[in-house]
């Protein structure tokens, strides 16, 4: 009883500072939690989102959208300007309809882009949360492997593999995840082995947890709003890259719209007027990265800006 | 009353080269709050976490800890496999930290927190909310339900202390270490979470089926603290006991020059220290 009493004084004389007594259990879900972050109240990473949701939703409702087969060629209709009749953004030197191969090439870029960033933060921070674990040898030969590679041009990298295995999405996705995984890693690891000597960390073993639990639950959960941040500007990379591949051949089949194959169609076109050819799918890939650095940019500040963990 | 719950026998804990324990020995009676008492940087924490396996990477150990598992069985803390350890820690031996707030996870709930520590060792899932809820209540906590679903940002430093205090005893160890555990809470919360705690040590006395109870080694700095709550105070000091007794006794007529140091340097200014209040009856003064 006396217990009780006391409990209570005290609950309300340590929240007293904090104006209100602490409400437990009104507190939405991580994810829901985490997304109204994501713009931060800056007016730059609001546009930013608002930019990525408009790519997102036109490249979802292509279908709708573009009025046009992609893929169709209308040599009725070849190299028409923007602004024709029934061809918003003009047509290329096969007659396809530009409108329809930049929604539908959105789809490509843009699955491609989410696809390859997740590979490389999964493998980056399996990699990487792994070997802050691992026994020190081995720790230390994944490090200095992440260095070394990182030393090395990794678009020829990207390059050869994507070359020996073919140009298809899954090739691409593959080189982005094989040749971007070394900072991701290189931050999980440091964030991992930062933790390893927190006390909340020290807490789960003394209550008998196991090596398996206090790693998937304890380690890596904490050491994620870095590594997000990282894997927001790689989503940018990641579309990037797979417009270089793409531009180079190698990326996505050459008949499938996708902004880097739009920009090898028409990088012979550049100096003869048409110049809309490279600048619309240019323009999307430049506009696309700049939003997706914003958000990142913003959501590393929140990160960094509080002292918890989301 | 039964023996000892932990007898740990010529500890000695090598760290960076250095000898920091040397040759510790220590006796925690069932049913009995022992104190480990001394400077900072003396040694009590390392001790302490090096009993379950927690000193920092690199610690040499050697010596033997044998804890009473009940029922004739008795374990080597010390020469514990790892597994084995992993086992004892949580269910036979508890152990609550200094910074209660940093010692949980940011990222799960307390409930969270329980039902792995629960899970971890092997309670079903059906009882573990239950099990869960009597240990923040026995912890002294006040709506146990709502707290389950807090974030241990939710809380203030007491509640996170007692929610600490409630993860360390969800599975009513035979042993448990508070390390310092009160050192950063006002006088009140201070208190109340040292009764329970010492309550904890008195309750199973002589009503555990085999006879044998439960043990609280109080790990504190603060000679006040442990003459007001301790029944046996064990003063540590150039990493071996320096003398051991009854709370009252090393208070009141200290044998080692250190001990009568420590005393001296905890009294008020021209008074002696008093002794501390009889075993037993710790709320009696308040």
């Amino acid at each position: 009883m006396d217990r009780q009493v006391i409990g209570a004084e005290v609950a309300e004389e340590d929240t007293g500072s904090a104006g209100a007594p602490p409400v437990p259990g009104r507190r939405a879900p991580w994810t829901a939690r985490l997304l109204p972050r994501v713009p931060g109240g800056r007016a730059g990473a609001v546009a930013a989102s608002a930019v990525l949701g408009a790519m997102a939703l036109a490249a979802l409702l292509a279908p709708v959208l573009a009025g046009h087969d992609p893929v169709a060629t209308d040599t009725a209709a070849t190299s028409l300007p923007p602004g024709s009749p029934g061809h918003p953004l003009g047509t290329d030197r096969l007659g396809r309809d530009l409108l329809a191969r930049m929604l539908y090439g959105a789809r490509h870029s843009l699955a491609v882009g989410v696809a390859a960033s997740a590979a490389t933060v999964l493998l980056g921070t399996a990699v990487g949360a792994l070997a802050a674990v691992a026994p020190r040898w081995l720790d230390a030969a994944v490090a200095r492997t992440a260095d070394a590679l990182l030393a090395l041009p990794m678009i020829l990298v990207a390059l050869t593999l994507a070359a020996v295995a073919g140009p298809s999405p899954a090739t691409v996705v593959a080189a982005i995840a094989v040749t971007g995984w070394m900072p991701v890693a290189l931050i999980a690891r440091a964030e991992v082995k930062a933790l390893r000597g927190r006390p909340f960390v020290r807490a789960a073993r003394s209550l008998g947890l196991s090596r398996t639990r206090i790693f998937l639950r304890h380690l890596v959960p904490n050491a994620l709003p870095p590594i997000a941040a990282v894997a927001a500007f790689e989503v940018g990379h990641a579309v990037l890259t797979e417009s270089t591949l793409s531009f180079l051949g190698v990326g996505i089949p050459p008949n499938t719209p996708s902004w880097g194959n739009m920009l090898t169609d028409a990088r012979a076109l550049l100096l003869t007027g048409q110049w809309y050819t490279v600048a619309l799918p240019a323009g999307a890939i430049v506009l696309l990265i700049i939003a997706v650095n914003a958000v990142a940019t913003g959501l590393e500040r929140r990160g960094a800006g509080e002292g918890r963990a989301w | 009353m039964s023996g000892a719950v932990l007898a740990v026998t010529g500890l000695r804990v090598r760290l960076g080269g250095r000898t920091v324990i040397d040759g510790l020995d220590l006796v925690l009676p069932a049913g009995r709050v022992t104190a480990l008492v001394g400077r900072s940087g003396s040694g009590k924490s390392l001790a302490a976490r090096s009993l379950l396996g927690l000193a920092p990477r690199g610690a040499e150990r050697s010596g033997a800890a044998l804890l009473d598992l009940g029922g004739g069985r008795t374990a080597d803390l010390l020469a514990a496999p790892p597994d084995r350890l992993r086992a004892l820690r949580g269910r036979e031996v508890g152990y609550v930290f200094q910074e209660a707030q940093a010692s949980l996870n940011p990222t799960i709930t307390v409930g969270a927190h329980l039902a792995e520590t629960l899970k971890a060792h092997g309670v079903p899932r059906g009882r573990r909310r239950e099990q869960g809820l009597a240990a923040l209540r026995g912890a002294g906590l006040d709506d146990p339900a709502a707290l389950l679903r807090a974030y241990p940002f939710e809380l203030s430093g007491g509640q996170a202390q007692r929610v600490a205090l409630a993860l360390a005893r969800a599975l009513r160890p035979r042993l448990l270490i508070a390390d310092e555990v009160t050192s950063a809470l006002d006088p009140v919360t201070q208190a109340g979470v040292l009764d329970v705690l010492r309550a904890d040590a008195a309750a199973p006395d002589g009503s555990a089926p085999d006879g044998s109870g439960r043990a609280l080694l109080l790990v504190t700095h603060d000679l006040a603290v442990a003459g007001r709550w301790a029944d046996r105070i064990a003063v540590l000091d150039g990493g071996r006991i320096a003398e051991e007794g009854p709370a009252r006794d090393v208070l009141a007529a200290p044998r080692h020059p250190f001990t009568a140091e420590l005393v001296r340097a905890a009294a008020p200014a021209g008074s002696p220290p008093g002794p501390g209040e009889p075993a037993g009856a710790p709320g009696a003064a308040r």
